[in-house]
């Protein structure tokens, strides 16, 4: 009797913790209707795994209006205004204007780099623009937990950080080696050069008395003078920006 | 006279029109505004073009007394035609510069006689060590070379230079250019300012060493230069004990381009190193007017050795004075091929190893 009132109450007790979040956070908000009820579930069980394992949130946004916002107001507002963990990545697909946006906040500002994002945008437009937004979303939450854990092994993905395919492997390797035949040329070149001591003379400074021109007239005139200009670049949608909750977001968007 | 004065524009080379009543220099091709003195100046100055003045004068002239040419015995190759001359008691028996047995023995010819001379200062044993040392440490060098090398046939000589002594008046122009950079928050500027810069100087030059022999490589002789003139001497018959001298066979004046090359390209060069703070210097103009000038003949001590490698001849040749040596050598073909696959192999092995901690 008093162990099932310990397990009631321990139920309880999860229950109440537990339920509020469920009730609170969404964590695929399908507003465009794009996805089927068995999906959402499975995605919401991914995504909660995702959670458990890195201490940030993946949320996922269709929707059929940006309501005059640009992709990336709307995504940032999002995320900001719906009480998510301070770490966090939101995927907003637009249907009104065919925009996939993504919007990263805290640790995931470093996980998802420009080289990153730009691989992972590739990745769910190629999916998005065959009409397969399932697996556009699905792709989205594998790469960005592969992003999440190579940041938390200090090593973001970025360009400089690995040749993937067979193919660049062998243009590394290519290279390498052309560059190590150059140099090995130029060492035996050195050599060679060694060989040969017959050299014409093209001045006669050996025989200058005093080492020095001794000037009889100098003047320097002054004619006319150019100005050019050219326009600062401005940087375009790289780094950080911040969004109208103050908070500070990374990301970037296409058309599909 | 017209009170229009027609100019040519530095920056574009169009025609600038100054009319007195404006007061004012503008181009009307490219819109650049001048003002008058620089116009004016800038004008002067590239209307006169000097031109070089490269007159040599006072060459040496002294021939060989009655006494002298007792003492001097003239050879000549039948071969190759080289001439050589030696004091009476020295006697050739092979022309030195082709080995050629055949050799006629006249009494010495009409011609100058030097001037000048340095001594040997160095001897065989000297010139075969320096042979050897030249040999070392070039691991491209055919090992058999070495070893067939007859080393005993090097042979000293005094080879005919014509010295040339002189003034030498440069002038230069140039156009030059500073560039300053700035920035503002919507513009990177970049002025640059043009300049018309005016070097003239004078330098010295003193016994501009040319060859005076024409069956002897110039290139060869002036690869062992220089000399140090502080050891010449006022030339005497008896320096010559031993050796033989090259009789020149190419005159002073033949090989005055030579020296006026020589000279130019110093004055040239010294005149660009006065030209400083600038981001860019063009030399648009160059002449050079030599004054003083004399022409001096003299003997100076060189060593030589001819030596045949596979049907290929070489030669080497090496200041008597001051030790420097000179000459071309062979190329084992084969130790080329192995040195440079060899360190491909190793560069690229370490260079392999060392990506495979980044990849």
């Amino acid at each position: 009797m008093k162990n099932l009132f310990v397990i009631i109450l321990t139920v309880t007790i999860i229950l109440t913790f537990i339920t509020p979040v469920f009730a609170e956070h969404s964590y695929l908000i399908d507003n465009a209707d794009l996805l089927s009820d068995e999906f959402e579930y499975k995605i919401n069980k991914k995504i909660l795994d995702f959670k458990s394992r890195h201490n940030a949130d993946i949320v996922i946004v269709t929707t059929t209006t940006l309501d005059g916002k640009t992709p990336r107001k709307y995504a940032d507002d999002f995320y900001d205004y719906n009480g998510y963990a301070s770490s966090g990545v939101l995927l907003l697909i637009s249907i009104e204007d065919n925009d996939v946006y993504i919007s990263t906040s805290g640790n995931a500002i470093t996980a998802f780099t420009e080289y990153g994002l730009d691989a992972i945008l590739d990745e769910i437009v190629s999916w998005l623009s065959n009409g397969d937004i399932e697996n556009g979303v699905n792709s989205f939450i594998t790469i960005s937990e592969e992003y999440f854990t190579l940041a938390e092994n200090g090593n973001p993905y970025d360009r400089n950080s690995v040749p993937t395919s067979v193919s660049e492997y062998l243009i590394i390797f290519i290279i390498i080696w052309v560059i190590s035949f150059l140099i090995a040329l130029i060492i035996v070149s050195n050599m060679k050069s060694k060989l040969t001591s017959i050299h014409a003379q093209t001045n006669a400074n050996n025989y200058v008395q005093n080492k020095h021109i001794e000037l009889t007239d100098s003047s320097d005139i002054y004619l006319y003078r150019n100005i050019s200009r050219v326009r600062v670049q401005s940087n375009s949608g790289s780094s950080t920006h911040r969004s109208s909750s103050g908070r500070s977001h990374g990301g970037g968007g296409r058309k599909f | 006279m017209s009170d229009l004065l027609i100019y040519k524009c530095p920056c574009c080379d169009g025609a600038i029109e100054f009319d007195s009543t404006s007061q004012k220099l503008k181009c009307p091709f490219c819109d650049t505004e001048f003002d008058v003195n620089t116009i004016e100046e800038y004008n002067n100055e590239i209307n006169s073009n000097n031109t070089d003045d490269l007159n040599w004068t006072n060459f040496s002239t002294d021939d060989w007394i009655d006494d002298d040419s007792d003492n001097i015995i003239e050879y000549s190759c039948n071969a190759c035609g080289g001439v050589i001359i030696a004091n009476s008691n020295t006697a050739a028996t092979s022309c030195p510069f082709c080995d050629n047995t055949v050799i006629i023995q006249n009494k010495l010819r009409h011609s100058l006689k030097p001037d000048f001379i340095i001594p040997f200062k160095l001897d065989k044993k000297a010139a075969k060590e320096s042979l050897l040392n030249h040999f070392k440490g070039k691991k491209l060098l055919p090992k058999v070379f070495k070893d067939e090398n007859h080393i005993d046939d090097i042979k000293g000589m005094y080879v005919p230079f014509w010295l040339f002594n002189c003034d030498s008046q440069g002038n230069a122009r140039y156009r030059a250019t500073r560039v300053r950079t700035w920035r503002d928050s919507n513009y990177i500027y970049t002025e640059t300012s043009y300049y018309l810069v005016k070097r003239s100087g004078k330098m010295n030059f003193e016994k501009v060493p040319v060859d005076g022999s024409s069956i002897i490589d110039d290139k060869l002789m002036e690869s062992i230069e220089p000399y140090n003139w502080n050891e010449i001497m006022d030339f005497n018959t008896a320096y010559l004990s031993g050796y033989f001298a090259d009789k020149y066979d190419v005159d002073s004046e033949a090989t005055s381009q030579r020296a006026n090359d020589r000279i130019k390209k110093s004055t040239s060069s010294a005149l660009d190193s006065t030209v400083i703070g600038y981001n860019s210097v063009i030399q648009q103009n160059l002449n050079i007017s030599l004054t003083n000038t004399s022409v001096k003949y003299a003997l100076l001590p060189v060593w030589f050795l001819n030596t045949t490698w596979n049907g290929q001849k070489f030669i080497f040749v090496m200041n008597g004075q001051t030790g420097k040596f000179a000459g071309n050598l062979p190329l084992d073909k084969k130790a080329y091929r192995n040195w440079l696959w060899g360190l491909t192999a190793i560069i690229g092995l370490i260079a392999t190893i060392i990506s495979m901690f980044f990849i």
